[in-house]
């Protein structure tokens, strides 16, 4: 229970410190409140990197922020309206059953390598870290320094706890915007139903992601842009940024079609730019690619992710059936959407052609249109699409709303959201269930958590689970486990003098098998050069250079030699 | 353990008769034989010798099937084999670590200090409790061959005969990766050559081939090993314990 205060109060400290970056003009606006919770996580982004590489991260200082921006009311400049009862009322007992993944255990992927794994790590070594080491710390990490401050409290639910208040938030703002700009409540809260019961939308929430942060993020872009809010508008982007690249594609669409001159679109788009840049600049001080891991790998060069791994195929008869597909063939359990959503996300898209000519939805197409080009052409994995989905839904929401005139209609719309619930929650289990069932790894990482110390560092090869091993790390994984394949490829024949040269006393090995039929688009050469040659030769090298402590059919731990 | 026994289905016994004939045409060392009578299991710990018995893996990588190499002839355990029986220990076992038995002592692996392991042995029959090898370093990989007790202290082999309390000691380098196998005292183990692992033996006899050769197994008169995911094995002749 705790996590959940802690993170409503993390929600208001950063609010707390945003609420003084907004335009005067704005501060009373009913949305300024979560303008000005988007303004102090982009802040507490901003002001961690500065604070990481001048003093490091540590628990003292997280808590320091949080502090400092809480201090933030003493004076404050926004108000909390009333009218945000209800919205958020409603929000919160949509997303209620996620509740509980909140104070369960942390079994994310994301969440062990990238939202609560990084930031455990900064706490350990109390840096920012980056580089070919630690890849998936040198992207921005404006949410992993505002979970870093969560988990320096004594509740480390608090990082989840966040996270679940701000999809709430982003839920609340789909009903309120669905009032504000189509007159109708119904409409918010057919499109904030048609979220909350799918299971790509429940299975988020209760855990610490950035999917929900961003589709927020999006959403009050679109918000600020369309009533004009110009700083607003640049500051959420930026946020948008910060927290997903892959949010480009819906804000491109908001940015090309929102009100105002060019001169006013380049503004906003100079300060989102600015926002995002200090990520950028710190790589290229590293000499890193400002982009990097995601498009700029040192020699040997690599691919960051192959997009034909994922959903149904990618000729043009795949690209037409995608929406249906989305729907119809998406499964949780597999991994070609992994998901499931609501019937409505296809069906609110047939009347999208009813509106085209209607000016006031052409940012929301365009927002909605963009957003789902940009998801068909990336991953088609169904929780990629969530920043453009409460665009989308909403969109499609508003225009069909007002068609179910009669209350056989409206009823027919009522059932269609309860029985299409039911199929958009098939399989649904709450992943942070006490009784789940062991995973692959457990023994080993209980292995390395009872004898491995403070000076031990251990090289995650092929392995995720971060968040699970208490000892200081390097490598890891993210996409096609990229971090250890670069490793091993541009060390190879010395992979473990490597892993000693870069600290690791103990190397922690998924007992990994890439699968050909997985890769098929690739050529066998290539197949063989970049996934299977690495496994080989670091099998090789450690049966020759280091001792085997542990192993389980999915996992070894080893001794690496002393350093020279 | 086992449940009862069943014959073995027609398809079974010819994709062993397959494999056996690839590995037969993969024997280098004449007149050594080489069988490849498992697929490569799911469970590191297999393919083992439990009492006497080899146990093998079907395709689906289980250990299910009890295979003599003398004869060729494999059978169904009817369900997958469970390794020993799970008793209480104090101080508590190594956290994936091995156990070895005799009919006087059990031997079992604990956490040293750091990532070093110790031994500890309980008498079966007495109350005797205590640290049968707790020294600095590894003391780890124990294994059992009717009195014997081995197992790797600091890279070398100890042996111990727990009837009549004769103590050896092999000074080699080893427990890197897989344990000892013995067979009365006569201990077989991995070893670091130039560029690959090979298999040594306490009587002298090595076991030299391209690639890595690795956990030694010793049955009767032969030395079952892994390579290249494969179980095969070679004729040796060892005393009778």
């Amino acid at each position: 229970m705790m996590g959940l205060v802690v993170g409503l109060i993390l929600l208001f400290a950063a609010a707390g410190m945003g609420q003084h970056l907004l335009q005067p003009k704005h501060r009373h606006q009913p949305e300024a409140f979560l303008y000005a919770v988007a303004a102090g996580l982009l802040a507490w982004g901003l002001f961690g990197l500065a604070l990481g590489v001048v003093a490091g991260v540590s628990e003292k200082l997280c808590l320091a922020i949080a502090g400092l921006s809480i201090l933030g009311w003493a004076r404050p400049t926004v108000r909390l309206s009333p009218i945000w009862i209800l919205p958020f009322s409603a929000a919160a007992i949509l997303l209620s059953p996620s509740v509980w993944d909140v104070f369960g255990p942390i079994v994310g992927t994301d969440e062990r390598y990238l939202h609560i794994g990084l930031p455990l790590q900064f706490l350990k070594e109390g840096a920012l870290l980056g580089g070919p080491l630690h890849p998936n710390g040198s992207r921005p990490l404006t949410l992993q320094l505002a979970y870093a401050i969560g988990l320096s409290t004594p509740w480390k639910s608090a990082a989840a706890g966040l996270h679940w208040w701000l999809s709430v938030s982003c839920l609340a703002l789909v009903i309120r915007m669905g009032h504000d700009f189509f007159g109708k409540h119904g409409v918010g809260l057919i499109a904030a139903a048609t979220l909350a019961l799918s299971t790509t939308i429940l299975q988020e929430a209760g855990s610490a992601g950035s999917d929900l942060p961003a589709a927020l993020a999006v959403l009050l872009t679109l918000n600020a842009a369309l009533r004009q809010h110009h700083r607003a508008t640049a500051l959420c982007a930026g946020l948008a940024l910060s927290l997903k690249y892959t949010t480009a594609a819906p804000l491109l669409g908001i940015w090309l079609l929102m009100p105002g001159d060019w001169r006013t679109r380049l503004r906003a788009a100079t300060l989102c730019l600015l926002a995002v840049a200090p990520w950028w600049l710190r790589n290229i001080a590293e000499n890193l690619h400002p982009l990097f891991p995601f498009a700029g790998w040192s020699e040997p060069s690599m691919a960051f992710q192959f997009v034909e791994k994922y959903g149904m195929g990618r000729t043009a008869i795949d690209f037409v059936l995608l929406p249906w597909r989305m729907i119809v063939e998406a499964n949780p359990a597999s991994f070609t959407f992994l998901g499931r959503l609501h019937p409505y996300a296809l069906l609110l898209l047939l009347p999208f052609p009813l509106v085209l000519k209607q000016v006031r939805f052409r940012p929301w197409l365009a927002a909605s249109v963009a957003g789902l080009i940009g998801w068909a052409a990336g991953p088609h994995w169904l929780r990629y699409l969530i920043p453009t989905l409460p665009i989308l839904v909403l969109t499609g929401a508003a225009i069909a709303y007002p068609l179910a005139r009669s209350r056989f209609t409206m009823g027919l719309l009522g059932l269609g959201l309860i029985v299409g619930g039911a199929s958009g929650l098939k399989g649904y289990t709450w992943p942070g269930h006490a009784t789940r069932k062991p995973s692959a790894g457990d023994q080993a990482i209980a292995f390395c958590n009872r004898v491995l110390g403070p000076d031990d560092r251990v090289a995650m090869l092929f392995a995720w689970r971060s968040s699970d091993l208490e000892a200081k790390q390097i490598l890891g994984s993210v996409e096609d486990h990229n971090p250890t394949r670069h490793f091993l490829l541009a060390n190879a024949g010395r992979e473990v003098d490597a892993l000693v040269q870069a600290g690791a006393t103990h190397a922690l090995v998924r007992n990994t098998r890439f699968l050909p039929k997985t890769y098929g688009f690739l050529g066998t050469d290539q197949f063989t050069r970049e996934f299977r040659n690495p496994v080989r030769q670091l099998q090789d090298n450690l049966i020759m250079q280091a001792d085997l402590l542990f192993r389980s059919h999915t996992h070894s731990v080893y001794r690496l030699p002393k350093p020279d | 353990m086992r449940s009862a026994k069943k014959s073995i289905p027609l398809h079974l016994s010819v994709a062993v008769l397959l494999l056996l004939t690839i590995g037969l045409s993969q024997a280098e060392v004449p007149p050594s034989v080489y069988y490849a009578a498992s697929n490569p299991c799911r469970n590191d710990a297999y393919p083992l010798v439990d009492k006497g018995t080899l146990i093998v893996c079907d395709k689906t990588q289980q250990p299910t099937l009890a295979f003599d190499p003398k004869s060729g002839r494999i059978e169904s355990l009817g369900k997958p084999h469970r390794m020993g029986v799970q008793v209480p220990l104090q101080p508590s076992p190594r956290i994936g670590g091995r156990t070895a038995a005799t009919s006087q002592v059990l031997v079992w692996e604990t956490h040293g200090p750091g990532d070093d392991s110790d031994l500890w042995l309980q008498r079966i029959q007495a109350q005797e409790r205590r640290g049968l090898d707790v020294g600095p370093g590894d003391q780890h990989h124990p294994v059992s061959s009717g009195p014997w007790i081995a197992w790797v202290d600091r890279g070398n082999i100890k042996l111990w005969n727990t009837q009549t309390d004769e103590k050896e000691i092999i000074k080699t380098k080893t427990g890197f990766h897989a344990p000892p196998t013995i067979h009365g005292n006569t201990a077989c183990w991995e070893f670091r050559h130039i560029d690959d692992i090979d298999l040594r033996c306490s009587n002298g006899y090595h076991l030299d081939r391209p690639g890595h050769q690795t956990h030694p197994l010793l049955l009767d008169n032969l030395l079952l090993f892994r390579e290249n995911g494969r179980l095969m094995g070679i004729e040796t002749r060892l005393p009778s314990p």
